[in-house]
């Protein structure tokens, strides 16, 4: 089954992997994942992720987004994931100092499920 | 380096410039029972938002282990907020046993023998009342709490006689961030965490910047240096303090808010990764009333380029990072040496999806430096019970610590006659 836009069809394989839909299971997963398996996702997807932004932009409020609207926020948070284990700490599971993954409980809403009064699609003009 | 921080002291209020505080409080079963009975069963709790009842009939449960209970804010038809022991009058049950939802029209049914309680915690069916001898339903409703509301905050006070209501309570913490807009910020983030330390020891952890080099190099790397982390003023006040806390303006975590500027090319060499990620969606302009600028005039008390956020702590157990942005940590103590930290990062109402993925790709990052904020303080106790030390040293930047130590005393020890904390003699030289 089809994940992503049609548009980002050619990151359908990463999505497979990494588009997991809530933060506690993209960070489950980024911890559990070695380096060898995030690079090719990160070195792949990050020259996308301007195109990514503008494109889910131009989907009106998220309320109303399709599935495969919100598997591309999915990848795009994923992506977010492995930035610290990759350049950051160059391991898997991140910080040396931190407690262990697992033993963080992540409550953070997805987009959708957020109160969101002002979000506007029409967002972008930097002053 | 030369210390510039101003330090300011309500009345009464001891010096805090650096010293040694006891260690006994942090492990011994008996201060731990002293902090539930004088502390948290005397003081002003914060146990949710009002935005977590937000209609008429909704319920929000919060458990204090410490105390044995289980608290049950509701807000009631009338709109308003009121809060209850969650514990049915007949066998003492706990009513509900999920942490949120909505109060049917025939009242929440507690499980055991199918009593219902409406939102404004009358009773509001008993089945077979008849067996009951002389039944009055008036009395045995849910037992109520006092609960006060400010700044879209819901407290409660578990002293049915306690001294002073809420907004004096407050004080200073009240008075200073009256008028920041915390109804206008949106909860983005949200993590809960039990940590295998003494609760102060937690939060003691949240509660000065010099650590933040050393704990957090790595992680926030453009955020502050070893020649950056004094504060830039103190507010030492009867029960709650604050300290107003530097970073660079620069920094994707600096909670400024500022319009991303250039960074120093040294610091760029440090994360050409991030760069890359920011490049791909800018970082949008706050909400007007969020702008630097336009912060109520306590926040950022000196006006300062360099600012990071001020650190309030709320006694006894929240402390609150402001600035353009809102973070919370909840300490729950558990045990005298087991602690829930609650952390809730939010941000001015999100205007669109670039606005969103900065925020997120921020939030990430402070998540692993909560996680690393907590790994200290458990390695922290276990070594405590191990009489290597009496006492643990502060400096001048950890005034905040010095200043809670002694708060905590004046609830306690008021309360045990004769018999001190031991240490918080150190404590008594009073600010001229």
């Amino acid at each position: 089954m089809k994940m992503l836009p049609d548009d980002f069809a050619d990151l359908e394989a990463f999505a497979k992997i990494w588009a997991l839909s809530t933060e506690s299971d993209r960070f489950m997963k980024v911890s559990d994942s070695t380096l060898d398996e995030m690079r090719p996702f990160y070195d792949t997807t990050l020259p996308r992720l301007a195109e990514m932004s503008d494109y889910l932009q131009g989907r009106g409020h998220p309320y109303d987004w399709a599935y495969e609207d919100k598997n591309l926020l999915n990848l795009i948070l994923a992506l977010f994931e492995v930035y610290s284990p990759l350049f950051i700490h160059q391991k898997p599971g991140g910080s040396p100092l931190a407690v262990e993954a697992e033993r963080l409980e992540v409550l953070t809403p997805c987009l959708w499920q957020m109160q969101l009064p002002k979000f506007s699609s029409k967002e972008g003009s930097e002053s | 380096m030369t210390s510039t921080t101003k330090v300011i002291h309500g009345p009464g209020v001891p010096e805090c410039v650096g010293g040694s505080i006891s260690v006994e409080p942090y492990h011994s079963e008996e201060s731990f029972k002293k902090e539930r009975d004088h502390i948290f069963r005397k003081c002003w709790l914060n146990v949710c938002r009002t935005r977590d009842v937000p209609e008429p009939d909704s319920y929000f449960v919060r458990d204090l282990a410490m105390i044995g209970t289980s608290i049950l804010v509701m807000r009631g038809e009338d709109g308003v907020i009121r809060a209850f022991h969650n514990v049915c009058a007949h066998r003492l049950n706990k009513v509900v046993w999920n942490e949120s939802g909505a109060c049917p029209k025939k009242g929440i049914q507690c499980t055991f023998h199918g009593w219902r309680y409406k939102s404004d915690g009358k009773l509001a069916g008993a089945p077979d009342r008849a067996e009951f001898p002389n039944f009055d339903a008036s009395a045995n409703g849910l037992t109520p709490i006092d609960c006060e509301t400010w700044n879209g905050f819901v407290f409660i006070n578990l002293d049915p006689q306690h001294e002073v209501g809420l907004r004096e309570y407050l004080g200073e913490f009240g008075d200073i961030l009256e008028e920041y807009p915390f109804e206008k910020l949106v909860p983005m983030s949200s993590y809960r965490i039990e940590i295998e330390a003494n609760w102060k020891v937690v939060l003691d952890a949240f509660s000065e910047g010099y650590h933040v080099p050393f704990t957090h190099g790595p992680t926030l790397p453009d955020f502050i240096d070893t020649s950056l982390y004094h504060m830039h003023q103190i507010g030492l006040f009867e029960r709650h303090h604050y300290g107003s806390t530097p970073a660079n303006p620069d920094s994707l975590y600096s909670n400024s808010a500022l319009p991303y500027l250039p960074l120093d090319p040294k610091v760029e060499e440090a994360r050409p990764e991030m760069e890359r990620i920011m490049s791909a969606f800018s970082r949008s302009n706050p909400a007007p009333e969020f702008h630097p600028d336009r912060l109520p005039e306590g926040v950022n008390p000196t006006k300062t380029k360099r600012f990071g956020f001020d650190l309030w702590t709320c006694f006894p157990n929240v402390v609150a990072i402001v600035s353009s942005r809102l973070m919370t940590h909840h300490f729950w103590p558990i045990s005298p040496t087991r602690t829930v930290l609650e952390s809730k990062i939010y941000a001015p109402d999100v205007a669109g999806i670039r606005d969103y993925l900065f925020h997120q790709f921020r939030n990430i990052v402070i998540r692993e430096a909560v996680r690393e904020d907590v790994k200290n303080p458990e390695e922290t106790q276990r070594v405590l019970d191990s009489g290597a030390r009496s006492h643990m040293l502060l400096s001048r930047q950890e005034a905040l610590i010095q200043h809670f130590a002694w708060v905590r005393s004046k609830y306690v020890d008021s309360a045990s006659e004769g018999n001190p904390t031991p240490g918080t003699d150190l404590l008594k030289s009073v600010a001229a």
